[in-house]
């Protein structure tokens, strides 16, 4: 007799990310970081309890003596399922969400152990995302390439002009030669002050609207996105790229190989890998929370490496019924 | 402290409905009601046997011996607890999808062990009812006063309600009554689960109320999908012959007693998914797209009342990867040629 289809976990883990979106959702552009990041910590948490696997969290909140709650080593899940590494962004965008800018999510992404690249010291990472139409275009000689060579590359896998392409961009000082060279070179920009996850899953989504993630942001980031990525099948560049004092010594004393060039599957290194996100503002991958009175609604996409299987989840949450069972933090 | 949830099985369910819609769907308009049954009832067995369920089928496909799957009294799923009563029907709806119509669907409910009704008669008289309306129905009262009574607890006219019914000749006296009321009425050939669940949402969906003699298999699915939108029904056994009135009595029930919702479902945590096999009004049907598959969904939980809408997309090479053609149908297809 057939042992069926196998767990999706994906499934379990949307209420992960669905409750700390609605924790979060509360303190939207209410002008502080940090409660809306608490909120959504301590909901997460809690959830990711009744999940049924045996997880570590090899990138979370922060080391164990500066963060109380999903920091790197902490044992999660309920303890019975198989060994996982867990990596958690519980508000992905905290500006983003203290503004009540667009694109704020919360996302989990879970793989067998040992599988997720460690970033250790690495703050920084320069990368580059397409989706599943335009994998083979890129090669690592594309992060150093100029970028009208690497846009016309992926134009090109795409079938369309470099012009009809949108490339996201974190809007960073140190960004301001990739902008001007993504804009000589024809494309369109879509420029956010933070959140480079969304701007990845939008990067390997198709029909999402943008195409091309480019530029440097978070190594811790990156591994969470390369587990998105992965799951739909796009492709995913990663190259270290020290921007804080002092980070490039550490990285090199960490014995991190700054010149190698990670692809997706090195950042996470099975395709059993699991992912799931929830809208806290509205973005243009799925809108935010809303709240209606009587309870919430949530907007998630996750996914299953192994199946390729993508979901959208819409959720209407009656909060009354909802806290029974949970914390007040909703 | 605060005890953190436990797992909600609908959202693992819904694996399960897919994948009976994905193999159910590739005989859309065969007119093979065979084929289409089989190929859903395989895929459907193979998903449930990886759910981390103690289940047994209390609502399936026919009896043991009858039916070699999903047959009532099959364990079904992995063997760890929960111990869950399993409601299946891989496809309501068998019919419209053999024939291409609209509204064909699969639908699972599962809920505490030794909670879900069962009987041998197959009819049931039913009225399902939305939230707004629930305790203003009373199976025994003429329609007129139910209809009366319904619309004033929506706030609205009874000229403003739509009334669903399946398509038979035993209902001209009920539609004639509904038609005296005053109120719209919208006639299906086949499937009374879908429109139990319309006419329970909170939202418009165009159907206000569930009348009439249907399936008493679909009388339990749908008092599961009330118990978890908080609607509200009332069924009586409806014994179509003099075989079915002795089977009454062997049963020792009652023609005149009044199932409710607690009495079809009495656990308190129930899950049920639904995944849409052809287009329908409450989901849109599978759609096929160069190597990927399109399902929409909805699940929903009694404990939590949340309601989740799903819509995903299948990797079609990836799924044959893992389960072979189990989601495609294509033995099905190729044996009834």
């Amino acid at each position: 007799m057939s042992d069926g289809p196998g767990r999706d976990l994906a499934l379990e883990l949307v209420r992960v990310t669905e409750a700390a979106a609605l924790a979060a959702g509360r303190w939207m552009g209410r002008g502080r970081k940090e409660p809306g990041d608490e909120a959504a910590v301590a909901a997460m948490r809690l959830m990711l309890a009744t999940v049924e696997i045996e997880g570590v969290v090899v990138i979370g909140e922060g080391e164990k003596d500066e963060a109380p709650m999903l920091f790197n080593g902490e044992i999660v899940g309920n303890g019975m399922g198989p060994r996982m590494d867990v990596a958690v962004d519980p508000v992905e965008g905290t500006a983003l969400l203290a503004h009540g800018r667009p694109d704020a999510i919360a996302v989990i992404a879970i793989a067998p152990q040992g599988t997720m690249w460690s970033p250790g010291p690495a703050f920084y990472m320069d990368k580059l995302v397409v989706g599943r139409d335009a994998r083979e275009a890129i090669s690592p000689a594309n992060l150093r390439a100029p970028v009208a060579e690497t846009l016309a590359a992926i134009a090109g896998a795409k079938h369309r002009p470099v012009e009809d392409l949108t490339v996201f961009v974190l809007d960073k000082p140190r960004h301001a030669k990739l902008i001007a060279d993504v804009r000589a070179a024809g494309a369109r920009v879509l420029l956010r002050t933070d959140g480079d996850v969304a701007g990845a899953l939008m990067a390997a989504t198709p029909g999402s609207g943008v195409d091309v993630l480019m530029g440097i942001g978070g190594t811790p980031e990156g591994v969470i996105a390369a587990c998105a990525v992965r799951a739909l099948g796009g492709a995913m560049l990663g190259q270290l790229a020290p921007q804080k004092p002092g980070e490039r010594a550490a990285v090199i004393a960490a014995g991190l190989d700054i010149d190698l060039v990670l692809f997706e599957r090195d950042l996470v290194r099975s395709d059993d890998v699991f992912f799931a996100a929830t809208g806290i503002t509205d973005g243009a991958l799925m809108p935010g929370v809303r709240y209606t009175g009587e309870g919430a609604t949530t907007d998630s996409i996750v996914m299953r490496g192994k199946s390729g299987t993508v979901r959208t989840i819409h959720a209407e949450h009656r909060l009354e019924k909802v806290m029974h069972l949970g914390p007040k933090a909703y | 402290m605060i005890e953190p949830m436990d797992r909600n099985l609908a959202l693992e369910l819904v694996r399960v409905t897919e994948a009976a819609a994905l193999a159910a769907a590739r005989l859309m308009g065969r007119r093979d009601r065979d084929a289409a049954d089989q190929a859903a009832v395989d895929a459907m067995r193979y998903t449930l046997s990886s759910m981390e369920i103690d289940g047994t089928v209390v609502i399936g496909e026919g009896e043991k011996g009858e039916t070699p799957m999903l047959y009532v009294g099959e364990r079904v799923g992995k063997g760890t607890p929960p111990a869950v009563d399993v409601a299946v029907d891989p496809i309501d709806g068998v019919t419209l999808l053999a024939n291409g119509r609209p509204g064909a669907l699969s639908v699972v409910a599962v809920a505490e062990r030794h909670t879900l009704f069962s009987t041998h008669l197959a009819y049931m008289d039913k009225i399902a009812v939305g939230p707004k309306a629930r305790g203003a129905i009373n199976i025994n009262a003429p329609v007129q006063e139910n209809l009366r009574r319904i619309a004033d607890a929506e706030g609205r006219d009874v000229d403003e309600l739509t009334v669903v019914m399946l398509d038979r000749p035993r209902h001209e006296r009920l539609i004639k009554e509904v038609k005296e009321a005053g109120a719209r009425i919208k006639l299906i050939s086949e499937g009374d689960v879908a429109p139990g669940i319309m006419a329970a949402m909170e939202e418009d969906t165009g159907i206000d109320v569930l009348m009439g003699i249907g399936g008493s298999p679909e009388a339990v699915l749908i008092a599961c999908a009330l118990k978890c939108l908080g609607g509200d029904m009332q069924c009586r056994l409806w014994p179509r012959d003099e075989r079915e009135r002795q089977l009454l009595a062997e049963e020792g029930r009652d023609l005149d007693r009044i199932f409710t919702v607690d009495d079809l479902c009495r656990g308190d945590n129930v899950f049920v998914a639904v995944t849409g096999i052809t287009d329908g009004e409450l989901l849109r049907g599978v759609r096929y797209t160069g190597g990927y598959a399109r399902t929409t969904s909805l699940m929903m939980r009694s404990i939590s009342g949340g309601v989740r809408w799903m819509e995903a997309k299948h990797d079609l090479k990836r799924l044959r990867e893992i389960a072979g053609p189990r989601y495609e149908g294509v033995k099905h297809r190729q044996a009834h040629r």
